[in-house]
């Protein structure tokens, strides 16, 4: 019988690590930001909202609008946040990378 | 119109409703932000088209429009075929302008070797200046084929919640079922030349009818599904 599953991609991974690291002021802008700052992975924001749209249909993550501001051109923010079934996806990842990596250095990936 | 709103144009036509503000207001602020900075405006209004473009690319160029667009000129140039197939084949009076190994495959139920016909190719478009005989597209067995199954399928889909693989699987088996048929005549009986036009009418209108329907409602369902095969 076929694995129904759905794990967690590489992107979705570096997304809500990010979520967690912003905080309160998790946004397309600021998540975009921290991607670049700390992997150095330049991505668009066509690329963010789709990912943050398939978390938060997983449960990931949920979002809610800020009040309207002028600079944004009269648009809200759409600022997310990982939900408690996100933060055990992403523990389990993690353990499961850990298992992975386990006995192999980066010696042995050359 | 500025740069600014052209490019919020083009992303409102490229990206999701769902999230289309929420991008354009995001490209406002840092916008705003580089406008103000030591780079000033005309750099970011380069930086403007080109997030805009990689924005517009990634929406373009998605697992889902590609697949529409896939199966959109397939259904179109299927249907091209078939038409001009069938056009031609009513206005034919001289037979021999095709090999009689072409007609030994025909006989065989290998019909599709008309459209690798070169011939076919070659004379369509005097085909095409002929007035157009209407009754000819009108097929009973295959309308009554048509309506039958796309009532059924449209019944299953609705009962059965299918999901847009177990729809494709089945749309794909009702297309092919009156070509199926056709082929089993063909191999399992012995079928004379005279008696071969209803066959293959059969097998190819009642596939003509059904594979633009059939096509849209899977789009459709595909531009719906926003989780489609993740």
């Amino acid at each position: 019988m076929a694995n129904k599953r759905s794990y967690l991609g590489e992107f979705e991974h570096c997304v809500l690590l990010s979520i967690l690291q912003l905080k309160e002021s998790a946004y397309g802008v600021t998540i975009r930001a921290q991607l670049k700052k700390a992997i150095d992975r330049d991505v668009s924001l066509g690329a963010i909202y789709s990912t943050i749209e398939r978390l938060e249909n997983k449960g990931l993550i949920q979002s809610k609008k800020s009040e309207a501001l002028p600079e944004r051109g009269g648009k809200p923010k759409r600022l997310v946040k990982v939900t408690s079934l996100g933060q055990k996806e992403l523990i389990e990842t993690k353990k499961r990378m850990d298992t992975m990596w386990k006995n192999v250095t980066c010696d042995d990936v050359y | 119109m500025s740069i600014l709103t052209w490019c919020k144009w083009f992303i409102r036509l490229c990206s999701p409703n769902s999230f289309s503000d929420d991008i354009c207001g995001d490209l406002e602020e840092e916008h705003t932000t580089i406008s103000q900075s030591i780079k000033g405006k005309s750099n970011a209004d380069l930086w403007m088209i080109q997030q805009t473009l990689k924005i517009c690319i990634h929406f373009i160029l998605s697992k889902n429009n590609l697949l529409s667009l896939l199966v959109s000129v397939a259904a179109i140039s299927i249907s091209f075929t078939m038409i001009v197939s069938v056009s031609w084949l009513s206005d034919l009076e001289d037979a021999s302008v095709l090999s009689d190994a072409f007609w030994q495959q025909w006989l065989n139920g290998s019909t599709y070797q008309i459209f690798l016909e070169p011939v076919l190719w070659q004379s369509a478009p005097q085909a095409w200046s002929q007035p157009v005989d209407w009754n000819m597209w009108f097929y009973q067995p295959s309308v009554i084929y048509a309506l039958i199954s796309f009532y059924t399928l449209y019944k299953i889909t609705a009962k059965l919640h299918l999901s847009i693989t177990e729809y494709s699987l089945v749309s794909m088996l009702t297309l092919l079922i009156p070509y199926l048929i056709g082929n089993a005549l063909f191999f399992f009986m012995d079928i004379k030349m005279t008696e071969a036009g209803p066959i293959v009418a059969f097998m190819w209108i009642s596939t003509l009818y059904l594979i633009l329907p059939i096509s849209y409602q899977f789009i459709n369902r595909l531009r719906m599904s926003e989780r489609c095969f993740t």
